[in-house]
């Protein structure tokens, strides 16, 4: 059974390794882009099962890759959790909106964020 | 001599003329100035909402990698630590989660938007957020102890868990705070008066009470009682003041009741569900 691959889009690099190294260890595979359009061909390239998005992005904000990733076929349906210092009282509804699974402010309640990845993902948890 | 009353009577009509003329001139812009000064007051209501929105982001992301960090390493991401290095990070932790509160209460105390202080009301079990929260906060109790006690009858309440788990964590966190060594914390729950319309959860805690002065004013903003030596390293000040407004748009009261040295026992309500509400749309049909 093939891991599950997760694309992790932060600028922050401090966000990228602490995320990618809890998502390791827990069995899934990563992959990481630091902005809005390396975002988009990250997601092309990797296929990922899920991904999750920061809002505040140097070359297009979260929102815009949302747009993008809706607009590309091979990406229709892959699923998006969003992490964002933003508060969701200002920005939750958008996100949804712009179809967005779940919205998590920073910082994360890192177990709540591993079961909705989990339950996002089809098949529930990593083996 | 009906000459000159005719004059006088046109020069009269004239001066009226001119004065409702400037009447309606200088009427016209008073209101502009007021629609300019409400259009300004508007327009800096929106720049502080939105330098908060923005002071509140730029505080998160930091904390956000230091929170995620230290429970990379109190979860062994980065291998096992030993059981001092893992109270070390409980330390480092609890404090991260202190400087999380505060930001996110100093927004929600301080902003005037339509964003402030929302909340989603519907149908809700509080049994379970009070055994949540309860649970929550016995790993961090350490001496003190911590009970609840809610009968299996309570009825729903018509609220936004969220905020009540936010009222309940406040309140909790408080009366631990507060509270020596040794001491006790219940959290009780049940269905009162008028017309068994109501929740009450109450709060108790043994600790040293709050003054007859503090008990009118520690719902406001920036209240402190008794800012002393004795006092734990304490906050904003903004915690009650925030239970306060969201227990108040829930249709709720809160309050406290005290007696120094002790001990204090905080109280709030909320509305019970109607349950008939299918009945009642049938009647209305």
């Amino acid at each position: 059974l093939s891991k599950k691959r997760i694309l992790i889009v932060d600028d922050d690099p401090d966000m990228r390794r602490g995320l990618g190294a809890r998502l390791k260890v827990n069995g899934y595979e990563t992959a990481f882009a630091v902005d809005g359009v390396s975002a988009v061909t990250m997601a092309l390239k990797e296929k990922p099962d899920l991904i999750l998005l920061d809002l505040g992005l140097p070359g297009g904000n979260g929102f815009a890759v949302m747009e993008s990733l809706q607009n590309l076929a091979p990406l229709v349906g892959v699923p998006v959790i969003v992490i964002s210092a933003h508060e969701p009282a200002t920005h939750e509804e958008k996100a949804s909106r712009a179809g967005a699974q779940a919205y998590f402010q920073k910082p994360v309640d890192i177990d709540r964020l591993l079961s909705a990845i989990a339950s996002t993902i089809e098949g529930g948890p990593p083996a | 001599m009906a000459y000159e009353h005719s004059i006088l009577f046109h020069e009269a009509r004239h001066h009226a003329e001119l004065l409702e003329t400037r009447v309606r001139e200088r009427t016209a812009e008073l209101q502009r100035t007021y629609e300019d000064l409400e259009k300004s007051r508007r327009e800096q209501l929106e720049m502080k909402d939105q330098f908060l929105g923005h002071v509140s982001h730029e505080l998160r992301a930091p904390l956000a990698a230091a929170h995620l960090f230290v429970r990379n390493l109190l979860d062994g991401v980065s291998g096992p630590l030993t059981s001092e290095q893992a109270a070390d990070m409980d330390v480092v932790l609890k404090n991260v989660d202190q400087l999380r509160g505060m930001i996110g209460d100093l927004l929600e105390a301080t902003r005037s938007d339509s964003a402030a202080l929302q909340i989603a009301p519907h149908e809700v079990d509080v049994t379970p957020l009070i055994t949540d929260a309860v649970s929550f906060f016995q790993l961090r109790a350490d001496t003190i102890e911590l009970t609840h006690d809610v009968p299996r009858d309570l009825p729903g309440v018509y609220a936004d868990p969220q905020r009540v788990r936010q009222i309940l964590n406040n309140l909790i966190d408080n009366a631990l705070k507060f509270t020596p060594p040794g001491g006790r914390v219940s959290v009780r729950a049940r269905q009162v008066e008028p017309e068994r319309a109501f929740v009450r959860v109450e709060v108790a805690d043994t600790g040293r009470g709050v003054s007859q002065e503090g008990k009118q004013l520690v719902f406001e903003r920036m209240y402190q009682d008794r800012p002393t030596d004795d006092r734990p390293r304490g906050g904003l000040g903004l915690g009650l003041f925030i239970c306060r407004l969201l227990v108040e748009r829930h249709g709720g009261q809160i309050w406290v009741e005290s007696e120094p040295g002790r001990g204090s026992t905080f109280f709030f309500t909320l509305p019970v569900m109607r349950t008939n509400t299918a009945g009642a749309q049938h009647r209305d049909e």
